[in-house]
C-alpha cells in the first residue's frame, strides 16, 4: 500500500480523534458543571464527567456500527439508480441516431 | 500520546500542528463555554464583575481539568482497543497452524 496514502490515513484518523475528544470535553463540561464555588470538580461532578465520557465512546461505537450497515445500502441503491439512468440515455441516444440515420438516407 | 499514528520526522511536523490547532480548538470552546456559565446576557456594566470573575476563574479551572480527565480514559481505552487489536491478530495468526 502507498506509505504516503497510509499516513494520510492515520493523520486524518488523529484529526478525528482530536477532534471528538474536544468536543466530548465541551459537551460534558456544559452538562455537568453548574456550580462554582471551587476551583475543583465536585465528586457528583466528576461521576458525571466519567459517564458522559464513557457514553459518547459508546454512542459512536453505535453509530459507527448502524452507519457500516446502512451506508452501503444506500450506496448501492444510489448506484442501480444511477446505472439506470444511464441506460435509458443510451438508450434514448440509440433510437435518435438510428432516427437520424434513415432521415439522411431519404435525403 | 495513545491514538498517535507512528509517523517519521518529516510528519512530526504535520503531528505538532496538528495538535496546535486542536489546542486553539479547545481554548475557543473553553472560551465559550465559560462565558455562556459565567456571564450573564444582560450587559450592565463593560467592566466584569468580582463575581463574574471569580467564576471565570474557577470555570477554566474545572474546564482544564474536565479536559484532562478525558484525554486520561481516552488514551486508557485506546490503548485497551490496540492490545485487543494485537491479541485479535496473534490469535489469527495462530490459528491456521493448528
Amino acid at each position: 500500500m502507498d506509505p504516503n496514502a497510509l499516513d494520510f490515513a492515520s493523520l486524518r484518523n488523529f484529526k478525528d480523534f482530536l477532534q471528538h475528544f474536544n468536543v466530548m470535553s465541551e459537551s460534558c463540561f456544559l452538562r455537568c458543571v453548574n456550580t462554582f464555588n471551587n476551583r475543583e470538580l465536585t465528586e457528583e461532578e466528576a461521576l458525571c464527567v466519567t459517564q458522559c465520557a464513557d457514553k459518547h465512546v459508546k454512542v459512536n461505537k453505535k453509530v459507527m456500527e448502524v452507519y457500516i450497515e446502512v451506508q452501503p445500502q444506500i450506496a448501492k441503491k444510489r448506484m442501480e439508480e444511477v446505472a439506470a439512468l444511464q441506460e435509458s440515455l443510451e438508450k434514448q441516444n440509440k433510437s435518435s441516431e438510428h432516427s437520424e440515420g434513415s432521415e439522411t438516407k431519404k435525403s | 500520546m495513545a491514538g498517535m499514528p507512528p509517523v517519521d520526522i518529516s510528519k512530526l511536523q504535520l503531528v505538532q500542528e496538528l495538535e496546535i490547532e486542536m489546542m486553539s480548538d479547545m481554548y475557543n470552546r473553553m472560551t465559550a463555554a465559560c462565558h455562556k456559565k459565567c456571564i450573564p446576557p444582560k450587559y450592565k456594566d463593560a467592566e466584569l464583575g468580582k463575581g463574574e470573575s471569580v467564576c471565570l476563574d474557577r470555570c477554566i479551572a474545572k474546564y482544564l481539568d474536565i479536559h484532562e480527565r478525558i484525554g486520561k480514559k481516552l488514551t486508557q481505552l485506546s490503548v485497551q482497543d490496540e492490545d485487543l487489536m494485537k491479541r485479535m491478530q496473534t490469535e489469527q495468526q495462530q490459528q491456521p497452524r493448528t
